[in-house]
């Protein structure tokens, strides 16, 4: 060897030394689960016993059972309400706060909800959202008059929208927090040109703020649906899944074949489900994401 | 003309402080009714209408939410596997964030979008495997298994530690180099002080990570010696179903050293969500 290929040698062996313990958790905890869910899927296992393998047979059974279908829709019902009502929130509170006093204690304020453990805030939501003694309902009820008294979690109906509500209360300051760095970022002399050009408010939220907002936009967008696609702790403490399986998710469906009946193959189909979902979605909002993304410099 | 213009600015003005601070409201009143149920007699929070101002205090609450269960063991279980973690993850992370920053190796074409890709894989899917190699390891039930996969995976504080590493001019570590340092000691002695800030950020948005998760310790733990902090709140929550004043004077215990690092720290936690945000 020469010392050039000597010296690249080394090089290379130095990166990877230096990365050795983040390549370790990569393979063991990212790459390798993957494949195993992948391998799992194909088979039935209950831990016990040995694994056997049935083909696609796991797969098809969870997908045409009811569990699967009720959580499936329980989750694209939770996305499409969260994703909006969270992200959409956050965005009109950043224009809100952009240019008012005490910016940063508001935006510490509305923080504070998701550095909050979800077992501690399912303990006060669970209270708040009670029929009888609940803060809310005495506030709709006493002070609004709502002729409806609103089952909030013990109806089969509501039930889903309350897991929403307070889970965009916990995760809204996360999106705020992006977008206000956002509004930051974009130069002031777009709209002091605007100003000259005889522009109004809105005329200038709509063809300055919007577009240079989007890449913040769109990774809100992203990180919120992933988030929603995976919500477990609120329906798990809240409601156990019910009333009638009406918040039961898809990630409790996981927990509820792979930890409580022991059923690994299925487990595992499940989960190989919700990643090619993912992956679908994240690919489809790449894709469309061309047509409205506007990244400066473009 | 003008009046009416200003007229108009001023009730656009008004609505939207209205706005904010209805927000607020909302945002802070769940931390105030917890508050306020943990310190007075469960039954004085039953009322119809409910009553919002304290009149009689109740501090036995927190004793007994305290005593109850094991609430000093699992705050120390809490406490070790939080620091462990941070300590080990943000060892690691500066590392590979270094590396893929500043060093040329075969291969980084593919290592670095591999990892990025992983952030997006959320732990639901692959928590039945992680469960099962952790049994296999025989690591199922202890705090190792807690510590272990935090410690060493981390793509979003890679990707954090790496772009701010970029912004760091090449020339401290080709002058290094010159000088026959060996890449070890140009990370340890010129980057690592150098990144200061981000590593304060990533390591408080560790640690609020770390000791508010849920689902690992959920799957990982099986004995109540090794229960995390809200794990065991989840266990109260339980029993406590109908005192109200215990369940939350628990989950006001468990909150505080996450508000307490929040209210000294959340400058960084907001810098470095900041950072990372624009960067992504």
């Amino acid at each position: 060897m020469n010392i050039k290929q000597k010296r690249n040698l080394k090089k290379n062996v130095n990166a990877y030394v230096l990365l050795l313990p983040q390549l370790i958790g990569l393979v063991v905890f990212g790459a390798l689960p993957i494949i195993m869910v992948f391998v799992i899927s194909f088979s039935e296992w209950n831990l016990i016993g040995s694994m056997h393998f049935v083909g696609f047979k796991s797969i098809f059974a969870e997908l045409k059972h009811p569990y699967f279908t009720k959580a499936m829709s329980n989750t694209l019902v939770f996305v499409i309400m969260n994703v909006p009502l969270t992200v959409g929130s956050a965005f009109i509170i950043a224009m809100l706060l952009n240019n008012v006093r005490f910016k940063v204690l508001f935006r510490a304020i509305y923080f504070m909800p998701v550095v909050t453990s979800v077992v501690a805030s399912v303990m006060v939501w669970q209270w708040l959202f009670h029929p009888d003694f609940g803060p809310i309902n005495a506030v709709l009820n006493g002070v609004f008059h709502l002729p409806v008294k609103i089952l909030w979690l013990g109806s089969t109906k509501t039930a889903m929208l309350s897991i929403v509500i307070m889970n965009a209360w916990q995760t809204l300051g996360y999106g705020l927090i992006l977008f206000l760095a956002g509004l930051q970022a974009v130069p002031g002399v777009y709209y002091e040109a605007a100003t000259i050009d005889g522009a109004n408010k809105w005329q200038k939220t709509r063809m300055i703020t919007v577009p240079l907002l989007s890449p913040t936009t769109f990774y809100c967008v992203i990180t919120s649906i992933i988030g929603s696609f995976q919500v477990f702790g609120q329906p798990y403490l809240l409601t156990q899944g019910g009333p009638l399986r009406s918040t039961y998710t898809i990630a409790m469906h996981i927990f509820q074949k792979g930890f409580t009946d022991m059923e690994m193959g299925r487990a595992c189909a499940v989960s190989l489900v919700l990643f090619v979902i993912i992956i679908i979605i994240t690919g489809i909002q790449f894709r469309v994401s061309k047509r409205w993304v506007f990244y400066e410099g473009e | 003309m003008k009046s009416a213009k200003s007229y108009l600015n001023n009730i656009a003005i008004t609505f939207k402080y209205i706005v904010i601070v209805i927000g607020t409201i909302v945002m802070v009143f769940p931390f105030y009714w917890m508050i306020l149920t943990s310190i007075r007699d469960a039954s004085l929070s039953y009322r119809i209408p409910p009553v919002f101002n304290p009149t009689q205090f109740k501090w036995q609450n927190y004793v007994e939410a305290w005593t109850a269960y094991p609430y000093g063991h699992a705050y120390i279980n809490s406490f070790i596997v939080t620091t462990a973690v941070v300590v080990f993850s943000l060892f690691t992370t500066s590392l590979a964030a270094f590396v893929f920053a500043k060093m040329d190796f075969a291969g980084k074409k593919i290592l670095f979008p591999m990892i990025l890709a992983t952030m997006m894989i959320p732990f639901q899917v692959t928590m039945v495997p992680v469960y099962l190699i952790m049994r296999s390891m025989h690591l199922y039930n202890s705090l190792l298994a807690l510590i272990i996969p935090s410690s060493i995976f981390n793509a979003s504080g890679v990707f954090l530690l790496r772009q701010f590493i970029k912004g760091i001019p090449n020339e401290y570590c080709e002058s290094a180099f010159i000088d026959g340092a060996g890449y070890f000691k140009i990370y340890y002695a010129i980057y690592l002080p150098l990144i200061k800030t981000a590593l304060i950020s990533l390591m408080i948005f560790i640690f609020i990570g770390v000791y508010n998760d849920f689902l690992m310790p959920l799957i990982l733990i099986r004995d109540i010696k090794f229960y995390t902090v809200p794990i065991l709140l989840a266990q109260m929550k339980g029993m406590w179903t109908t005192d109200i004043a215990l369940s939350d004077a628990a989950a006001a215990i468990a909150v505080i050293p996450v508000l307490l690092v929040y209210c000294f720290a959340q400058r960084y936690i907001i810098e470095g969500i900041t950072l990372s945000g624009l960067k992504a």
